[in-house]
């Protein structure tokens, strides 16, 4: 029998989890049956079949790109961590217009629309972009520096860019939770600033952290628009390939099967990692 | 607080935002550039690409459409998200299942959403429209975003307040009402805005179950796909204006009606 | 810190409910274009052939809108219309002859995804050319697609930093070979650029290369990839590059080049002496549509003589009526790519390879290389 705070729990979630279901799981289910499923000329084939996986075990390209993918993930999770973290302790510190003022300025450039912002890199890094420019004017480079785009390092300023939000604002309201005289009772018990970082700030603003950490990382494994339009030719991700798959090609199977391998092998590890990083105490909760 | 971690700060966050400023500068300066490509060198100053944008109706029903379905899914989904979060808080069978849940749209990529979704309304039949394909497409992308906002907020908030009103004799909608909702009006107001702004960028599912009313991102996207696009930069500069104007217009009532606010005001 | 909250608090609120009723407001915008009385056709097709102005000659014809969702590809079309629901979705639909050509008649007599096209309506079916025959879908007496233009794929080069006249510039070799190294851009499409990769190589009719000849061109790009600059897929950026002079050479569809060209930037095609690679689109009617009269009547209009004339000054795009370009010199008849009627200018048609699975995986291989 359920007792009262398990009903009225399972009500409060009733309404999202539904949508789920119908939004999200119901159509990964779907996603399950068209990877086994295969496609003619004639449109696509419901007798089930291996072969789709057959064909991206065959191949070793597709895990040289995936694990491409998870080494460019984790870094640019890292570089957002760090470069999001201390903007974050200096907005908290921030009250009344001047807080409301540099955090609207954090949203504002993510209002200009993503088709727009993703083709300011070119014109900003490029050949005859600014940099450049500048630097020439400067007279600290006789030539425009070609480093400076369609590499792996443009990607990661790419994805930087894009996915700071995601990672300042989770930080910003779980620092903003922190009772300040949580610090001055570690002064006041003689503790150094970086050791009151480590011992009350780091660990009250994890929740926070991890939060801003699984939405970059996701996004950035699944990106590809940014990633191609910054990379060069060194630009594919394992998000490149599905978007081929679908859109050049009619083998939406084929494509599923590569979608499924992918999620499965993102969400696993969380599910394993999730519990031993306490995760799932973090964001499930249960005590008090 | 030491003035020399303070200075370091400053100095911190002022070089960080001009990194996220740089691209806008150059937006606002090619947005008067008198030239074909969309980049430099500058061959002079112009206002036809303000004109072409602001002479641009579709471009205006798009940014409309863009602002409600944004609002909606906003609301839908920070709502949604809110009463996950306060869900998880009380223990009931098949807990553990809900994070995972939450997570499928996130881990989706944007295009499979997408096929998925289109197949998915083919089968049931539903037609392609602003609210009934684009904005569920919408919500269900900006869900695990609002949770993932929210839940930090809502899971540190204090049983000790929760039980304190509940032995007042208050119920359980009032002291939602009276305790809970107070304090996570920063967080809420936070993610609300939070999901507006990844709504207002979204466009990769959209472009599979749109019919004829566009968002500003995929109408912008269809004409950079097949055809050259140089008022972007003028577009990005209106988009930026419109928004700045709006906000700063509602801070500046949000001033005057301060006095009101501070009465409803309870702990912090 | 409560003052402080409160005014953020107060702030965001009022920014949402103004957002609301400015909106609102400006609601009343789209709402005044429709019109009573009028018919709204649905159609699938690439934006450009909807632009300027091409679209009062379309929407006059038919008395109605047109509204077009997003493009995406040629396979990606049959894909949509092979989808649950897709035989109705649309009036119209485009997609290259040769990715659709098979999948709408479907196996069998009957098993149709399209309408037969009821070719009195069509009177303009008339003038299309020879070149184009073999792109009518058809069997047994009915037909069910209609070829409408010819695009082609080219290098497109800066004319002012690469001679026009240089044996490489007129070949596919310009967008491999080493010489214009770090200013070569490539187009991300698997199926293209192996394609000008094999015609360069020698390969005549490239669409019967065995998985072993498309892993050779393979290898063959890949080595060569260290000279290119970036792989592009909008045409706003890659006309960008190009404008910009990030890059010199490029593989490059035709309406870039005719759109750069229109706002002044010294950009032009070769006629690369291994042929450019030509496409050719067509529209057909899904089974199911809503309004077959209206679409039919679509479909006549772009085969005029109004429509054909102009198709070309916006996208470069080749129509399938042959009288098309009647006004023009014959040396502005070239430049526009006429040639490929009278098979003055050498070009290869892009049929669909059977492997094209492979031919994707090859694409993959290259960039990760």
């Amino acid at each position: 029998m359920l007792t009262r705070q398990a009903r009225t729990g399972l009500l409060l979630v009733a309404p999202g989890i539904a949508w789920l279901v119908v939004f999200a799981i119901l159509p990964v289910g779907l996603l399950l049956c068209l990877s086994f499923w295969t496609t003619t000329i004639f449109g696509i084939e419901h007798d089930l079949t291996l072969d789709n996986y057959r064909t991206l075990m065959a191949d070793p390209v597709y895990a040289l790109i995936l694990l491409k993918t998870l080494r460019v993930s984790v870094i640019s999770t890292l570089l957002a961590l760090l470069t999001s973290y201390p903007l974050a302790m200096v907005l908290v510190r921030l009250r009344g217009r001047r807080r409301t003022a540099l955090l609207l300025l954090l949203f504002l450039p993510f209002w200009s629309s993503y088709v727009v912002r993703s083709y300011m890199w070119l014109p900003t890094l490029g050949r005859s972009g600014l940099v450049n420019q500048v630097l020439l004017h400067l007279g600290i480079t006789s030539q425009p520096l070609d480093w400076l785009l369609f590499n792996e390092g443009a990607v990661y300023v790419g994805l930087v860019y894009v996915y700071t939000l995601f990672m300042a604002l989770p930080i910003f309201l779980a620092l903003d939770r922190i009772d300040p005289t949580l610090m001055e009772a570690a002064r006041d018990l003689g503790a150094h600033p970086a050791g009151s970082f480590r011992r009350v700030i780091l660990p009250l603003s994890l929740p926070g952290v991890w939060s801003g950490c699984i939405m970059v990382f996701l996004l950035s494994i699944g990106a590809y628009v940014t990633p191609q339009l910054l990379g060069g030719t060194g630009g594919v991700m394992i998000g490149n390939i599905i978007a081929t798959q679908f859109l050049n090609t009619t083998d939406w199977p084929l494509g599923a099967a590569q979608s499924f391998t992918l999620m499965v092998l993102v969400v696993v590890p969380f599910a394993v990692a999730g519990r031993r990083l306490g995760l799932r105490q973090l964001f499930l909760g249960g005590e008090a | 607080m030491s003035t020399a971690w303070a200075r370091a700060g400053t100095c911190y966050a002022a070089l960080f935002y001009a990194f996220l400023y740089l691209p806008v500068a150059v937006l606002v300066v090619l947005s008067f550039n008198d030239s074909p490509a969309m980049g430099f060198p500058l061959l002079g100053v112009t206002t036809r690409w303000y004109g072409a944008v602001l002479a641009d109706r579709e471009l205006a029903a798009a940014l409309v459409n863009s602002l409600l379905v944004g609002a909606a899914s906003a609301t839908v989904a920070t709502a949604l998200a809110l009463l996950i979060g306060l869900g998880l808080r009380r223990e009931f069978p098949l807990k553990s299942l809900v994070f995972p849940v939450i997570l499928v749209p996130l881990v989706m990529p944007g295009i499979v959403s997408g096929v998925l979704l289109l197949v998915y309304a083919g089968l049931a039949g539903i037609k392609f429209g602003l609210w009934t394909t684009v904005l569920p497409a919408h919500v269900t992308w900006v869900l695990p975003f609002a949770f993932l906002t929210l839940q930090p907020p809502v899971q540190r908030l204090d049983r000790a307040l929760e039980e304190a009103a509940m032995d007042l004799g208050a119920r359980p909608g009032q002291v939602f009402r009276t305790v809970m909702l107070p304090i996570l009006r920063p967080a809420m107001l936070a993610t609300l805005l939070f999901s507006f702004t990844i709504s207002f960028d979204e466009f990769v599912r959209t472009l599979f179950v749109i019919s004829s009313d566009r968002t500003v991102p995929t109408y912008l996207w269809v004409l950079i796909v097949e055809r050259t696009a140089p008022f972007l930069p003028a577009v990005g500069v209106v988009l930026m204006i419109l928004s700045m104007s709006i906000a700063t217009a509602g801070f500046l009532l949000g001033r005057r009606n301060s006095g009101t606010a501070q009465q409803e005001w309870s702990h912090g | 810190m409560a003052d402080d909250d409160i005014r953020a608090g107060g702030v965001l609120r009022r920014r949402d409910a103004l957002r609301l009723a400015g909106a609102a407001s400006l609601a009343g915008i789209p709402l005044c274009r429709a019109r009573a009385n009028e018919t709204d056709l649905q159609v699938l097709l690439p934006n450009v052939l909807v632009s300027g102005r091409l679209r009062p000659i379309l929407e006059g014809a038919v008395h109605g809108r047109i509204t077009d969702a997003p493009y995406q590809s040629g396979p990606d079309a049959i894909a949509r219309l092979m989808s649950p629901g897709g035989t109705s979705r649309f009036d119209l639909m485009f997609s290259l002859t040769d990715f659709a050509r098979i999948p709408i008649a479907g196996p069998r007599d009957g098993a149709e995804k399209v309408l037969a096209l009821d070719l009195t309506k069509i009177p303009n079916a008339a003038t299309i050319g020879e070149v184009f025959k073999p792109d009518i879908v058809a069997r047994g007496g009915k037909t069910y697609m209609l070829p409408i233009f010819m695009g082609y794929n080219s290098v497109l080069y800066n004319y002012e930093m690469v001679p026009e006249h240089d044996e490489l510039t007129q070949s596919w070799g310009a967008i491999f070979e080493d010489k214009y190294a770090g200013r070569i851009g490539w187009f991300e499409s698997a199926h293209q650029m192996i394609f000008a990769a094999a015609l360069y190589l020698g390969h005549v009719r490239p669409e019967t290369m065995s998985n072993a000849e498309v892993a050779e061109v393979g290898r063959f790009m890949a080595s060569k990839k260290k000279n290119v600059r970036t792989i592009w897929t909008s045409f706003a950026e890659g006309a960008n590059l190009l404008a910009t002079k990030e890059i010199v050479v490029t593989f490059g569809p035709i309406p870039v080049r005719v759109q750069l060209q229109l706002q002044g930037v010294p950009v032009t095609n070769a006629w690369v002496k291994e042929g450019v690679e030509s496409l050719v689109g067509g529209l057909f009617i899904p089974k199911d549509a809503t309004n077959p009269e209206q679409a039919h009547a679509l479909i006549n209009t772009i085969l005029g003589t109004e429509y054909a004339n102009a198709l070309p000054e916006v996208s470069g795009y080749l129509s399938a009526n042959v009288s098309a370009g009647g006004g023009l010199t014959e040396a502005q008849r070239m430049q526009a790519g006429y040639g490929i009627y009278t098979g003055q200018t050498k070009h290869a048609p892009m049929p669909l390879p059977p492997n094209l699975n492979t031919w994707v995986e090859t694409w993959a291989k290259i960039k990760s290389a």
